[in-house]
């Protein structure tokens, strides 16, 4: 388990000699060049022209983020925009490396790592409440500027951007359903709505096409795509924990506990050993996966809504989508979301706030959202106005959108004690995403005591890092992560203020 | 000083050595080993200091020692398969009558300079689309990466033909410091192709072959991109080596568990151990390879 680190082995000798000198071999290993992108970005052109560094690491956002810098460069506020696009898994890394240079980016994306609550207390970031009303802040919808979330001791340090949407869709091939015959009397594709029927569509279609054409398939080698299946299939069954296990109802982790962990991964073994899956699941990257997909390789697979943009980019638009796919049609369980959200934010190594801070309206504003869901289909709008099916360019993407009712706001322990952000992240192995591959596999061979194994050791680490955190100064128990009165089908009733005070 | 002054042009000539060396070898070695007694997800400030327990934690891992063995076993299968075959492609090159040398030599050589990103890129696609049939033949029927019972043997062929070039070339280097006129002279006594081979070729190779053996284990041991690539350690493991174990810890990232936290410590601390492994290893070909120089000089003295 990782700590966030507290307090006081913080002499020179750690912070200077040791990252200092450390990291030098990851600037050889081309970091660098991200840095002095940023040190060298930002000033004020003789013309008296601002340019601002930004830095994010959204690849099929890029049209979006393009058109909306020129956009802001012209109208917006006249600061020119200078974008670093990062690789995704070495960003927290690249943006603690530039903070240590003191050569943060004027504006950048809100790393996972540290988490947002480090990030402030290590005075990474300036607030935005000096450059913002509240006539901006009610711009937003409720539950958009949360203590603890995106906001620390009254300052607001980012915004939310995108809209609540699920996170995965299970998606349908239509020509491989019309050919094998997965059609109702109107000639319209069926869509599976239990557990069964994907079984038995899956069935039906390696079936009907002697093996040529497999029912279902994923690209799994990059690891993380069997928990996107999990998410799909598990979440209905009124088991909100999902891939991350923890249920607030009773605050422990519910691998173990849950029956409906075992029934998934036993139905998707059950799949894979009827030979359902396409046999490439497990060792293509889920990118190759998707294109094969689209080729229509196999007739269903799940994926997040980036899939969306570049499928229609390549020409790819006769498909279908539904989500939340459970062992009955009624679902006990949705996509969870924590209120707030968070974007980008205003570096305090900036020269520029003020353009800064514009440009974060910009990005966030209700007009460039529009255009985020509506032009680009590339994510939904924290405007829901922004987000209605009707008004959304692409096809595929309205499809999406219509499913945006499938989620619902879930309690957040940091919400209701914003020092339990001070409690450390950690990871258990075999993860749940691992234990889904070895029972595939056959590694796996009892996988209820794998579940109970992971439950256990995941409520322990928890209880370390909230010792961790206590030691520190926090006040978090265990019993902040318990919210006995939830019911997991409706939002999560908060006791916090819409809008807090500026 | 004065001997430091009288050769000061030659201290300036091996200092980048030196301070790349510092930098980038020395250095990182020390942080690792201050590293290794903190609990540390590589972000912060170091302060959570425990001691040896990330040693203990490593040791005590199913999942270390199973990449220890991968490693081995990834080793012990390659290199003779890999030496086997450079030496005797290092033979048919090095024929001065063979027309286009040139031309198939760059040939064998080319995968070893191509990026191993689009190795594993290039041969998940070639497995995907036509694998399954030669999955078939090796009994599974599930994708030859998939399956854990061939994952570790696709990942060792591979490397096999994505390194051979190497070893390819440190062979046509030995063979060419063979002088032409031993085979003249043993042809002209008789010897046969085998004989020439046996007594010629063999001995004339036994000062640059245990370093290539040398520098063939200690490369395979630490085998990392291609694997990362092409499985990621997967499937469930079993294909991972010390070096994807380390890399996944030290960075975490996207994995099958979604996001793994960085544990630099604990990466920090199988590193370590693990460089003292491969020190132990390397320590005992040398002892072999100095018996083995030891006792041909006795024999040639003889």
């Amino acid at each position: 388990m990782n700590v966030v680190p507290q307090s006081s082995f913080t002499t020179s000798f750690s912070r200077r000699s040791l990252l200092g000198g450390g990291l030098a071999a990851l600037a050889a290993a081309g970091l660098g060049g991200s840095l002095t992108a940023c040190s060298s970005g930002s000033g004020q052109s003789s013309t008296g022209t601002v340019t601002l560094t930004h830095w994010d690491w959204w690849v099929s956002q890029a049209p979006w983020i393009e058109d909306e810098m020129q956009r802001f460069a012209g109208t917006g506020g006249g600061a020119q925009i200078k974008r670093t696009l990062n690789q995704f898994d070495q960003y927290s890394n690249l943006i603690s490396l530039s903070q240590r240079s003191k050569t943060l980016p004027d504006t950048y994306m809100i790393p996972f790592q540290p988490n947002l609550q480090t990030q402030v207390s290590a005075g990474w970031l300036t607030p935005l409440n000096d450059y913002v009303d509240e006539a901006w802040l009610k711009s937003f919808p409720k539950y958009s500027f949360v203590e603890g979330n995106n906001m620390f001791d009254g300052k607001i340090y980012t915004t939310p951007l995108t809209g609540r949407g699920p996170i995965y869709q299970l998606y349908i091939n239509n020509q491989v359903f019309r050919d094998a015959g997965l059609v109702d009397p109107a000639g319209a594709v069926r869509i599976p709505q239990t557990w069964d029927e994907v079984g038995q569509f899956a069935s039906t279609i390696t079936a009907k096409s002697n093996g040529s054409v497999y029912g279902l398939g994923m690209g799994n080698s990059g690891g993380s795509i069997t928990n996107a299946w999990l998410n799909t299939l598990v979440l209905p069954a009124g088991t909100p924990g999902g891939f991350l296990g923890m249920d607030y109802r009773t605050g422990r982790y519910a691998f173990g506990e849950d029956r409906n962990y075992a029934d998934v991964i036993g139905l998707l073994k059950e799949w894979w050993d009827q030979k359902l899956f396409d046999p490439a699941s497990l060792s293509v990257t889920d990118e190759i996966s998707r294109a094969h997909f689209a080729a229509g390789k196999f007739g269903m697979t799940v994926a997040g809504s980036y899939a969306i943009q570049p499928w229609v980019a390549e020409g790819f638009t006769d498909f279908s989508m539904t989500t939340l796919v459970g062992p009955t049609a009624e679902r006990r369980g949705f996509f969870y979301f924590s209120p707030g959200g968070k974007s980008i934010g205003v570096s305090s190594d900036t020269e520029h706030p003020q353009e800064a801070a514009a440009w974060v309206k910009w990005w966030a504003g209700p007009e460039a959202g529009a255009r985020l869901s509506q032009q680009y289909g590339i994510d939904l709008s924290v405007y829901p106005e922004n987000n209605d099916p009707a008004k959304i360019e692409s096809e595929p993407f309205g499809q999406y959108a219509a499913l945006a009712d499938l989620t619902r706001l879930q309690p957040d322990p940091v919400v209701r004690d914003p020092s339990a952000a001070t409690v450390a992240g950690f990871s258990v192995t075999p993860s749940i995403g691992d234990i889904i591959v070895g029972s595939l596999t056959g590694q796996v061979k009892d996988t209820g005591a794998a579940l109970t194994k992971l439950g256990d050791e995941s409520d322990a680490q928890l209880d370390q890092a909230i010792a961790d955190a206590q030691e520190a100064g926090s006040g978090v128990t265990r019993d902040t992560y318990v919210f006995s009165d939830w019911d997991v089908t409706q939002d999560y009733a908060y006791d916090i203020p819409e809008y807090p005070a500026l | 000083m004065n001997t430091i002054v009288r050769h000061r042009w030659s201290y300036l000539y091996i200092a980048p050595f030196c301070i790349l060396t510092a930098v980038f070898v020395l250095y990182p070695i020390g942080a690792s080993m201050v590293y290794a007694v903190f609990r540390w997800d590589g972000i912060g400030q170091l302060s959570n200091f425990v001691g040896l327990d990330n040693f203990r934690e490593v040791l005590r891992d199913d999942i270390f020692w199973g990449s220890v063995r991968h490693s081995f076993v990834y080793t012990a299968v390659l290199v003779p398969v890999q030496l086997v075959l450079a030496l005797v492609l290092a033979l048919v090159l090095n024929d001065r009558g063979l027309r286009f040398a040139t031309f198939y030599r760059a040939i064998f050589f080319l995968p070893a300079v191509m990026s191993p990103a689009i190795i594993g890129v290039i041969f998940q696609l070639l497995l995907s689309n036509f694998g399954q049939r030669i999955g078939q033949w090796a009994g599974t029927d599930i994708g030859l990466l998939s399956d854990p019972k061939t994952a570790l043997g696709v990942v060792v062929v591979i490397g096999i033909w994505n390194t051979l070039g190497y070893n390819l070339v440190y062979f046509l280097a030995g063979l060419q410091t063979i002088p032409e006129e031993l085979y003249e002279a043993a042809r002209i006594d008789g010897a046969n192709r085998f004989q020439l081979f046996r007594h010629i070729t063999v001995p004339g190779l036994a000062g640059i072959g245990p370093i290539i053996v040398f520098l063939a284990v200690i490369g395979s041991l630490q085998v990392f991109d291609l694997v990362q690539v092409l499985t990621g350690g997967g499937p469930f493991f079993a294909t991972s080596v010390v070096n994807t174990y380390i890399y996944q810890k030290a960075f975490g990232g996207a994995s099958s568990s979604g996001v793994i936290t960085p544990d630099v410590g604990l990466a920090s601390a199988a590193s370590l151990f693990y460089g003292l492994l491969l020190m132990v290893v390397a320590g005992l070909q040398a002892i072999v390879m100095a018996r083995r120089a030891r006792q041909r000089n006795e024999g040639g003295l003889r």
